[in-house]
């Protein structure tokens, strides 16, 4: 809310309040002056009922005094009727007020009366007062209540003692006091102000003078409880004052006309202990209408309306002011965003005031131009672009065509693609193998249809998880692969190909071995990804457990024939059948030499066998290299002594080696014996050098050497040289591979150290020295197979 | 003469062994399966055993056993005569309990035989 808000309400309240203020002390102010009237008038009647008591009482008292006169009168006091009677009718004439003066004697009758009828009747008729003054000791003077008179009218009677001669109490003398010709006397002269007018009540309470004649004789004195709850104001004062002479003003209700009125009453102690009360009454709404309160009146209506005006037409000037400063501004601003709404950018706002209005309009105006400017600025822009465009147009019309012609012949290529991309695709599906290609976190990214079938997986369950957790696996033999060591995850850290068999899980958790080959995708050295490839061996598995047997049953039985030929041969050259025809010598050798190439081949088949169903039973001793080397070398010294080639052994210490012994010898006695079948000239040395934890043994050989071409197929099965020279002695072409499985199986290896054709070979292979950590490991490996392949045969 | 039973169940190998070890002086007895072999030499009580394993009826390493426990048969030597590597399981398990000579058939000559014989019986 704007400061100049706060002001303008602020001050709106306040004048309200003004108004309010001043609207309630006028209103005060009139009151306290009505009461202040109302007030001066009830002590004037006041003072008027005080007045009009104290006349009474007067009046009353000269009229006894009057009386006491005419008691001592000789006439009266002696009381002789005729006499008696004279002197009153002389009396009354001198006291027209007093009227039916009579002489009571002392046995209550009258004596005399202006009233002859009287004379002669009981006092004690008119009323029991008048005994009163026989029964009192001192004899005081008594007077009648206020009695209706049978001709009309109100009076009281009044009697004083008559005291005879010796001063004893001799009777009465009394008259009545008419009240018409008495307050015509006194009251008429009494002017009460506004309309006001006096009632006298007697101490019993009866009205007996009132200006509406109706009232007079009325006895307006609540006679229940009930009645006394209800009676006006004043009835009860006016009691209390008939009891304790008490005088006072009282606002009241009247009972009698339901007006409100102020009155003031006095007591008039006006003879014998009795109390009349003078009542001044004027009504509230007479006084309210006397001149000088309507005069008020139009002062304070004056004033009241000063106090309006003097509020209103500063709110007025408010109002106005509003309107000219706030709504028509705002209004001016709907009326002018509505133009622009419509278009009209022209318009503008008249600034006539620094205030928030005037700000208001002020940014109006700078939007309103601001808001033209850039419609501007659009519509050249539009224009200019439109032009623009109309040359993009025509250019890329140009383009177009060529755009065409370069399409035409990207649709081919793109044909073209799709066809490779089928092809690929096609490929891909149709290859037996499973395929997955993953990322370079080993995340699944695609897996061709073969592997699905094989795994029982859905592609959408493999794309994008983690190979290694997505496929469960395990080793052959059944124990658990280390993530790290699975293929895939090797390749990817390694960057090498690799080659595992295992057992993957298929979805419903049945296992098939598989072999797997991992080739990783290298880019800048970085495996950006693998693609691996696998198959279902369990066939192949079944297939080579066949061939194994087979193998193994074949080579016993062949075994049983092979060794009668070779025995039987050798007996015939030894003579065991008699002498020898010179004539079947030369073909009996050559069956001999069949006989031991087919012995060899077998033993060396059961030995593949053997390694490949993992049935070869390593058994590992602790022993010196050296007696091992020695044996062989001696064992073949012949042959190399048949060949006059050389077969030494240099520098071999005592290394004690882990190893099967058996096992060591078979390796010794095929790569020396292979050195002696291809070394013609020179010799064969036998060497050892210590490397960490192995002892590499060399056969140094100066034969023929092996080509690079051979050097890679040597280890393989059935491996034979290719320049294999007539009359050179034919192996079988497992004895190396069976040497390096071996080797490998104890814990070593088995390599060509270096080759050179016609210069001669190095072979080397290597045993775990005997305690070191290579050994400890070899030798758990083995116990973990053992374990593993309970039915070694 | 010493006498030889050869527990052999190929009949070419006997033969072939009997006719060297006869020309050797030897006096030669046959068994052909393994109950044949355990009863002759329990009856007999040849002077050397020439033992081979696979055999019909029952095999040579409970015909070894077996011998081994007569009071006889716990004296008498014997030579394993196999293709059996040495160190198949339950080979080794004989040799070890039931001390014996062992041969491997496919690698020995017959004149080996004789020799390996000869050799046994010298010792004893």
């Amino acid at each position: 809310m704007s400061k100049k808000t706060k002001i303008i309400i602020s001050s709106f309240i306040l004048v309200m309040i003004f108004l309010a203020i001043g609207l309630f002390i006028i209103r005060q102010v009139y009151n306290q002056l009505q009461n202040e009237l109302v007030n001066q008038y009830a002590q004037e009647n006041l003072t008027l009922a005080k007045q009009t008591a104290l006349t009474l009482e007067e009046e009353i008292r000269s009229t006894e005094d009057k009386l006491r006169l005419i008691s001592k009168l000789p006439e009266i006091r002696d009381g002789n009727t005729e006499l008696c009677n004279r002197k009153l009718v002389e009396i009354a004439a001198l006291n027209p007020r007093i009227s039916n003066i009579g002489r009571v004697g002392t046995d209550k009758k009258f004596k005399c009366s202006l009233n002859k009828a009287l004379t002669g009747t009981d006092a004690g008729k008119l009323g029991p007062y008048i005994s009163q003054i026989f029964r009192d000791p001192i004899h005081k003077p008594v007077m009648s209540r206020v009695i209706k008179v049978p001709a009309g009218g109100y009076a009281v009677a009044l009697h004083v003692p008559v005291i005879d001669e010796s001063g004893e109490f001799a009777g009465t003398v009394g008259g009545a006091i008419y009240f018409e010709e008495f307050s015509k006397k006194f009251l008429k002269d009494i002017k009460v102000s506004d309309q006001g007018y006096i009632v006298l009540q007697d101490d019993n309470g009866t009205i007996f003078y009132h200006p509406e004649k109706e009232l007079i004789g009325q006895n307006i004195r609540p006679k229940t409880q009930q009645e006394a709850a209800t009676a006006s104001a004043i009835t009860n004062l006016i009691i209390k004052s008939s009891i304790d002479g008490s005088s006072g003003t009282s606002r009241y209700v009247s009972t009698l006309d339901n007006k409100e009125k102020v009155g003031a009453y006095a007591p008039a102690e006006v003879s014998a202990g009795r109390k009349w009360i003078v009542i001044v009454t004027v009504p509230i709404e007479n006084i309210l209408d006397s001149p000088l309160i309507l005069k008020t009146r139009d002062v304070f209506g004056q004033l009241l309306l000063l106090v309006v005006a003097a509020t209103i037409i500063p709110l007025m000037l408010l109002v106005l002011y509003l309107i000219l400063s706030v709504f028509r501004p705002i209004e001016n601003i709907g009326k002018a965003a509505t133009e622009i709404g419509k278009g009209n950018l022209e318009v503008k706002l008249p600034v006539k005031s620094y205030d928030e209005i005037g700000k208001l309009a002020k940014v109006f105006n700078e939007m309103a131009i601001k808001l033209k400017s850039s419609y501007e600025e659009l519509e050249q822009r539009v224009i200019k672009r439109t032009a623009e465009l109309g040359t993009k147009v025509e250019e890329l019309e140009k383009t177009k065509s060529v755009t065409l012609n370069i399409l035409e012949d990207l649709n081919e290529e793109k044909a073209k693609i799709m066809n490779e991309k089928a092809k690929d695709e096609a490929i891909l599906t149709s290859i037996g193998e499973g395929m997955i290609v993953t990322d370079e976190h080993g995340e699944i990214a695609k897996i061709n249809e073969q592997a699905l079938v094989m795994l029982g997986f859905k592609e959408e369950e493999l794309m994008g998880k983690w190979i290694t957790k997505a496929l469960k696996a395990e080793k052959e033999d059944g124990t658990e692969i280390p993530i790290d060591e699975r293929a895939m995850a090797e390749a990817l850290t390694t960057g090498q190909k690799v080659t595992q068999k295992l057992n993957y899980f298929r979805k419903n958790n049945t296992k098939f071995p598989a072999s797997i080959t991992v080739t990783p995708i290298v880019i800048n050295n970085k495996p950006i990804g693998a693609i691996e490839i696998f198959r279902d061996i369990t066939k192949e598995n079944e297939l080579a457990h066949l061939k194994d047997e087979f193998v193994s049953i074949a080579s016993h039985e062949l075994r049983t024939p092979m060794t009668a030929i070779k025995g039987l041969i050798s007996m015939i050259f030894e003579g065991d059948y008699g002498p020898l025809n010179d004539n079947l010598k030369e073909p009996l050798t050559d069956v001999a030499h069949s006989t031991e190439r087919l012995i060899n081949l077998v033993n060396d088949m059961l030995n593949v066998s053997r390694i490949e169903a993992g049935r070869v039973k390593i058994n590992l001793s602790n022993f010196q290299v050296k007696s091992a080397i020695d044996e062989i070398v001696n064992v073949l010294q012949p042959i190399a002594k048949d060949k006059n080639i050389y077969l030494k052994a240099e520098n071999i210490d005592s290394f004690s080696v882990q190893s099967d012994n058996d096992k060591l010898r078979q390796i010794l006695n095929n790569i020396i014996g292979n050195s002696l079948k291809f070394t013609d000239k020179g010799g064969i040395t036998v060497t050892e050098k210590q490397s960490n934890d192995l002892l590499n043994i060399y056969v140094t050989d100066t034969g023929m050497g092996i080509s690079k071409e051979d050097q890679n197929k040597l280890f393989g099965k059935f491996q034979q040289i290719s320049t294999q020279q007539a009359g050179r002695p034919v192996g079988t072409g497992l004895g190396l591979y069976v040497s390096r499985e071996l080797a490998r199986k104890m814990g070593g290896d088995m390599w060509i150290e270096r080759s050179e054709m016609g210069k001669g070979s190095v072979f080397a292979f290597s045993i775990p020295i005997a305690g070191s950590e290579k050994a400890k490991k070899s030798k758990e490996q083995i116990s973990k197979e053992a374990v593993a392949n309970p039915d070694q045969k | 003469m010493k006498r030889i039973l050869i527990a052999e169940d190929d009949l070419t190998l006997s033969k072939m062994y009997k006719t060297k070890l006869e020309n050797y002086d030897f006096e030669v007895l046959q068994a052909m399966d393994g109950e044949e072999a355990l009863k002759m030499s329990l009856n007999i009580h040849p002077d050397l055993i020439l033992l081979d394993i696979d055999m019909p009826k029952m095999d040579g390493l409970t015909v070894m056993r077996k011998l081994r426990e007569d009071v006889w048969g716990k004296e008498v030597p014997v030579i394993i005569f196999t293709n059996q590597e040495a160190s198949d399981d339950r080979l080794k398990d004989i040799l070890e309990n039931h001390p014996a000579f062992y041969l491997v058939k496919s690698n020995t000559e017959p004149w080996e035989i004789v020799e390996k014989i000869e050799e046994v019986l010298h010792m004893k």
